[in-house]
């Protein structure tokens, strides 16, 4: 393992641009329309508690990443097998998160620039900071993303006097079933996608912290989401907070006479690309414990690549994107999730008790 | 033929052999050389593929044709 330390303040706003990655472009809480805060609020506590759940394993195996404690509670060649998966699924969430940047940014932004282009310059910058290791991760991280609940605020700002403060009304309209759903699409994406976190928690140094900085990061971004939802709503109305295709987008060009577009593309970047990172370093940290490589650093220019091509090959257009992040990835995802985790955790627990 | 990705696969090439370089002066085990080989050979072969406008069936579509197959998805 590397000799590398992250204090709580860092891995805090890891797991806080992580959660809010592409979740700015790709809301699954938009699925409830006007009652998305209440998605929000149950898909939150959810989250809150998967998270706590992966942390709760790291505890119970300190000083373990996901490969080792694979390896320690279901044998070493079936610990290595289900790891594999785990580095597909790294590799996939990497990808999918690289692909919808460049959707948005081609679809808004850059529309002359070809995906290609963005997705290389994307993905050098990431290089760089995972060649730079753990620490350096953490280090950019406590100078970046403050600045994401800063430019939400600076753009709620912008639009103040165009307003409904009734657009969340009436409560549960549609029913529970759309909230419920949209809850659970929500936990899913992308709380438990911070199952990639524990292959970074053991780097944490003062593990009684680990407990307090999951929790304190999930429900930061509950209310980051609250935030946002709730000026998206009040501009936009639940017609098209249900219908347009980047939210939070067509929320900031709507600010008058000033272009308020580039901060949100800032946002999407900081945050795109943390969740990159980690689920980048997550993957080839995996492959170099399988490997006994020594260094997760070897394997950095191929992982780089093969997500490149994932992005470019995984969608023919920005409808299917929507698609399977709304229909098919909250399904896919179980096993990795909630169900290996969760089989982890009492597995964890018999052997405490054990010893 | 999408020349863009070509130099996207061209400049990973280079990178990868800069890295082949380092592996063969650091006498690296024989399975870290395979296996990162293995994944730049793939990764090359697909991103051709994608260049030549050949798209194979991307893992979204095994993985929704799966969950649908076992009835997890309609």
């Amino acid at each position: 393992m590397e000799k590398a330390r992250i204090s709580g303040l860092q891995l805090f706003l890891l797991i806080l641009g992580f959660l809010f990655g592409s979740t700015v472009i790709l809301n699954p809480a938009t699925g409830a329309r006007n009652d998305g805060w209440l998605a929000i609020l149950i898909g939150g506590t959810g989250g809150t508690l998967l998270i706590l759940l992966y942390a709760s394993i790291s505890l119970l195996n300190p000083s373990k990443t996901l490969v080792d404690i694979l390896r320690d509670r279901l044998g070493r060649f079936i610990g290595n097998i289900i790891s594999v998966f785990y580095i597909w699924y790294f590799i996939h969430l990497a990808s999918l998160v690289l692909r919808n940047f460049g959707s948005f940014i081609i679809s808004t932004t850059y529309p002359q620039t070809p995906l290609e282009v963005l997705l290389i310059v994307f993905i050098l910058v990431i290089m760089y900071s995972l060649n730079s290791g753990i620490e350096v991760m953490g280090r950019v991280a406590e100078i970046i993303v403050p600045a994401v609940p800063v430019i939400a605020v600076i753009i709620s700002l912008g639009i103040l006097t165009t307003h409904d403060f009734t657009a969340f009304l009436p409560i549960l309209g549609n029913g529970i079933r759309p909230v419920l759903k949209a809850s659970f699409n929500l936990v899913t994406f992308p709380y438990g996608e911070a199952v990639a976190f524990l292959m970074i928690f053991p780097y944490l140094n003062r593990r009684e912290n680990l407990k307090k900085v999951s929790i304190l990061s999930a429900l930061s971004s509950v209310v980051l989401f609250l935030f946002i939802f709730f000026r998206d709503i009040i501009v936009l109305g639940s017609h098209f907070i249900h219908s347009a295709t980047f939210v939070p987008h067509l929320t900031s060009v709507l600010i008058p006479s000033i272009n308020l577009e580039p901060l949100f593309d800032v946002n999407l970047s900081i945050g795109g690309g943390v969740k990159v990172v980690v689920c980048m370093y997550a993957a080839t940290n995996a492959i170099n414990q399988i490997l006994g490589a020594g260094d997760y650093r070897k394997f950095v220019t191929p992982v780089a690549l093969f997500c490149v091509v994932l992005a470019i090959w995984v969608y023919e257009n920005v409808f299917e994107m929507f698609h399977w992040a709304e229909k098919i990835w909250p399904y896919y995802s179980i096993p990795f999730q909630f169900v290996i985790p969760l089989m982890l955790l009492f597995l964890s627990l018999i052997n405490r008790d054990k010893n | 033929m999408n020349s863009y990705l070509l130099v996207v696969l061209f400049i990973f090439i280079i990178l990868e052999l800069r890295d082949l370089r380092g592996f063969i002066r650091g006498r690296e085990p024989a399975r870290v050389v395979i296996v990162n080989i293995a994944i730049m050979a793939i990764s090359l072969a697909i991103g051709l593929l994608l260049a030549m406008g050949k798209r194979p069936t991307s893992p979204p579509q095994w993985i929704e044709q799966m969950l649908k197959a076992i009835g997890v998805v309609n």
